[in-house]
């Protein structure tokens, strides 16, 4: 079975809000959001409302007093820690900060922290964005570049924007699909560089889409002073993104203002063209004033770019990028069949007749009577025979109907080979099976 | 799709391993009692009771709050053959149902059927040494986890009067399963995993557990006579354990006057602090995939040649080089099960081995 959660994100002043959820303000940790900041979802949903101090308290043994390391201290708040022993395994932040070899002994305690959250990230890469650090926008160096003599050469090897260059290869992967993925691409019989292009890089944690975003669902609005400027949208369905509206640069419709890898949870955006007559800045450490385009979209998304940064009248600017995630969630699907002729008998108390369980010997008229009970010194234990309950339906008032062996069913239990009872399925409400009835009843088990 | 295999020995290539990960969970009174006092309607915020009265669930945050998380339920409850039980107590049968309830699950029946109760020493099947009176705490799953570790938890409780239970030093009583607070060491297994008594850390005091912990279950059940002065010894004589309605009750009021949930806020309230580490097991399948000198030395990417020469070769008399990027684990009927990536591509050549070591967690 397939799910698409709906996932937006409001961007306006170096701020971002998830699903129009609001910051919330801490009762013991005040002042602070609860659990993170909005726009973030929480990962492990711990601490929240909590405030770190130093207790003086450790939790569990202390340890050996020369050896404070293998003590977990108790700092108020939850935290995970792993005790270095044969495995090897330890945090990441600990392999690359540390040296696991030297720093820790076995039996260490290693620490982590909550709570971890996510949220979307953009990295504005300036012109030529498939340069490298030397600055050549094509080719490695074959020769060495450096400063300094001291300087590997390596150093100045490496692409000024790894992250665009680690999506080359997956962009050209789909270039099958649209020629707007392909780094070097042909379009309208001109070719196309993304390595000399300005390119504008939304990364989405796939936390917010599961396992692929929906094609079709992804919206990108402009706003300029909370007016529409334009919308960029995948009609295609193909990833690109075609501005399918404006408010000043409608010449410009139906072109393609950038790419999305579903699978990836990448959007970028290369198109350039203004999208009204107003300028603003936005571009961090520049002062310059720029007219709202696409490369600029989303600015102040966990990027640095704020109010600060940039110049007044940032706040200008706002934007809400929208999608649809897709999520699988594994289904087993039961028959369970009532065929005609069974499962026509409750174990409901109340499906028989009552009946006294002890009578006399010899029954009088009354004593017949199922619902009279016999009071005497002498008794005979037999099971009565019992009658099932008439719940038939008469269509005459005040007659009652004529009898219909029928059960009412409102549950169904799954069993495993071994007869245990492994799984309940309720019906919402009772259905009535009567003898001649065959009934299915479908059962979804969500895994 | 790879048209080479290594075969993969299952007595010298494959071996398990499991891992323990654990969190520091520490929850302070300010959490369970207090902060999120809701001054419009009766009651906390964070506090959930229910209609049917039968427990408390405690919340980290107000539980109408996405945010919120699920801590713990308490209840309260007494056997039916405690000198407590009567008819007339408040909510007497759902009482006696709770402490059979807990009972039930913790430690299970004896051969006769009959549900065994709670007892201060590690051995259940002598009924001696009883305790009959008392406030179990449930904790979450996602506190517990697989479970609580041993020898890591503790609750600290005050036992001084109603309005000032931390009062004085004396009046807090630590409560923990460390086997140093204790002559008597050691925990049990019972019918639904390990479990352990709990103890005073006041030497003094130490004459028997005053509860015990169900580290697997994550339940901790505390005798009511915690709260008497020696702890657990003699007759309750707190005549201030809670207030309710104004009126003071004391720790056997506390069971027989007023409702389940009124007791869960009086214990709550003497909840100073709570601390425990968890563990999470993590199993894990070790696939150590050879890569021997004369194999693996070829790629079957379309982009490792280029004018029918190998890409990544210098000269045409060097050998053959390969980057391995991906390690794919196929059962055997040749079917891609698993892949592992590597962080950055390894040089193979007839000049070296590679072995690559896949962990498989699950």
């Amino acid at each position: 079975m397939k799910t698409h959660p709906s996932c937006e994100f409001f961007i306006f002043d170096s701020g971002v809000y998830y699903n129009s959820i609001p910051s919330t303000s801490g009762t013991i940790n005040r002042g602070a959001d609860v659990p993170i900041t909005a726009g973030y979802v929480s990962l492990y949903e711990l601490n929240v409302d909590r405030l770190s101090s130093s207790t003086g308290r450790f939790i569990g043994p202390l340890g050996k007093p020369e050896e404070p390391s293998v003590a977990v201290v108790d700092n108020g708040l939850i935290y995970p820690y792993i005790t270095k022993d044969g495995t090897t395994l330890t945090w990441r932040s600990v392999a690359t900060a540390s040296n696991y070899a030297t720093d820790f002994e076995f039996g260490d305690v290693m620490s982590s922290s909550y709570p971890m959250s996510a949220s979307i990230t953009r990295e504005y890469m300036a012109p030529l964005a498939g340069k490298l650090i030397t600055g050549d926008p094509t080719l490695l160096p074959a020769g060495a570049d450096p400063v300094s003599d001291s300087t590997p050469v390596e150093v100045f090897n490496r692409p000024k924007y790894p992250h665009y260059w680690a999506l080359k290869t997956t962009l050209d992967y789909y270039g099958y699909i649209s020629e707007h993925y392909k780094v070097t691409a042909s379009v309208n019989n001109s070719i196309v560089y993304k390595d000399q292009q300005t390119i504008n890089l939304l990364s989405i944690p796939s936390i917010f889409y599961g396992s692929k975003i929906k094609p079709g669902t992804v919206s990108l609005k402009w706003y300029y002073t909370g007016s529409l400027a334009g919308e960029l949208k995948d009609t295609r369905q193909n990833g690109e993104l075609i501005q399918v509206w404006s408010s000043d640069s409608a010449a410009y419709n139906d072109k393609v203002g950038g790419v999305v890898l579903y699978d990836e949870g990448f959007v970028l955006l290369t198109g350039s063209w203004a999208l009204n007559d107003e300028t603003l800045p936005i571009v961090k450490g520049d002062g310059t004033a720029y007219a709202p385009s696409w490369k600029f979209f989303g600015a102040g998304a966990n990027d640095g770019v704020s109010q600060a940064t940039t110049g007044q009248n940032f706040y200008n600017a706002s934007f809400v990028l929208s999608f649809k995630g897709t999520t699988e969630v594994q289904t087993t699907t039961m028959f369970a069949n009532a065929r005609r002729g069974e499962v026509n008998f409750s174990n409901n108390p109340t499906y028989l007749n009552y009946v006294s369980e002890s009578a006399a010997i010899d029954e009088t008229p009354q004593q017949a009577d199922p619902n009279y009970w016999i009071i005497t010194s002498s008794y005979l234990f037999e099971e009565k025979e019992r009658t099932i309950t008439n719940f038939g339906s008469s269509s005459a008032q005040h007659y009652s109907a004529s009898f219909k062996r029928q059960v009412y069913i409102s549950k169904i239990g799954v069993y495993d080979d071994n007869k245990n009872l492994i799984g309940i399925a309720s019906l919402s409400s009772p259905v009535l099976k009567e003898e001649a009835q065959d009934l299915t009843f479908k059962i979804k088990l969500d895994i | 799709m790879a048209n080479i295999f290594e075969t993969l020995n299952p007595g010298t290539d494959v071996t398990t391993t499991r891992t323990l990960l654990h969190e520091a969970i520490p929850l302070t009174g300010s959490i369970v009692s207090g902060t999120y006092t809701d001054k419009t309607t009766t009651g906390e915020e964070n506090i959930k009771n229910y209609s049917h009265g039968m427990f408390q669930s405690v919340y980290d945050y107000p539980y109408l709050s996405s945010s919120a998380n699920h801590i713990f339920d308490l209840t309260v409850g007494y056997s039916d053959n405690s000198d407590l039980s009567s008819s007339a107590n408040v909510q007497n049968a759902k009482k006696i149902n709770m402490y059979n309830e807990l009972a039930l699950v913790c430690l299970g029946t004896d051969v006769t059927g009959a549900i065994e109760q709670f007892e201060n020493d590690l051995v259940i099947a002598d009924d001696n040494n009883l305790m009959k009176e008392m406030f179990f705490v449930n904790f979450s799953r996602l506190l517990v986890k697989d479970s609580i570790k041993k020898g890591t938890f503790s609750l600290v409780i005050g036992t001084g009067s109603w309005s000032v239970p931390f009062g004085v030093p004396t009046s807090c009583q630590t409560i923990t399963d460390s086997p140093s607070a204790s002559a008597t060491q050691g925990t049990a297994e019972g019918q639904t995993g390990d479990w352990a008594p709990l103890y005073v850390t006041t030497p003094a005091y130490q004459t028997g557990s005053v509860g015990a912990i169900f580290y697997n279950l994550g339940i901790v059940a505390l005798t009511g006579a915690v709260f008497t002065s020696p702890p657990g010894q003699g007759n309750p004589i707190n005549h201030e354990f809670l207030k309710n309605n104004g009126i003071h009750q004391g720790i056997s009021g506390a069971f027989t006057n007023v409702p389940i949930s009124a007791a869960c806020d009086g214990f709550r309230h003497r909840i100073q602090n709570i601390s425990f580490n968890n563990t999470t097991e993590i199993n894990s399948a070790i696939y150590f995939c050879r890569a021997p000198a004369t194999k693996f030395n070829y790629s079957s990417n379309p982009t490792y040649t280029t004018g029918s020469k190998i890409r990544v070769k210098e000269e045409a008399t060097s050998m053959p080089r390969a980057y391995v990027t991906t390690v794919g684990l196929y059962n055997a009927s040749n079917e891609l099960l698993a892949v592992a990536k590597l962080s950055e591509p390894l040089r193979k050549d007839p000049n070296n081995e590679l072995t690559l070591r896949v962990r498989l967690d699950y």
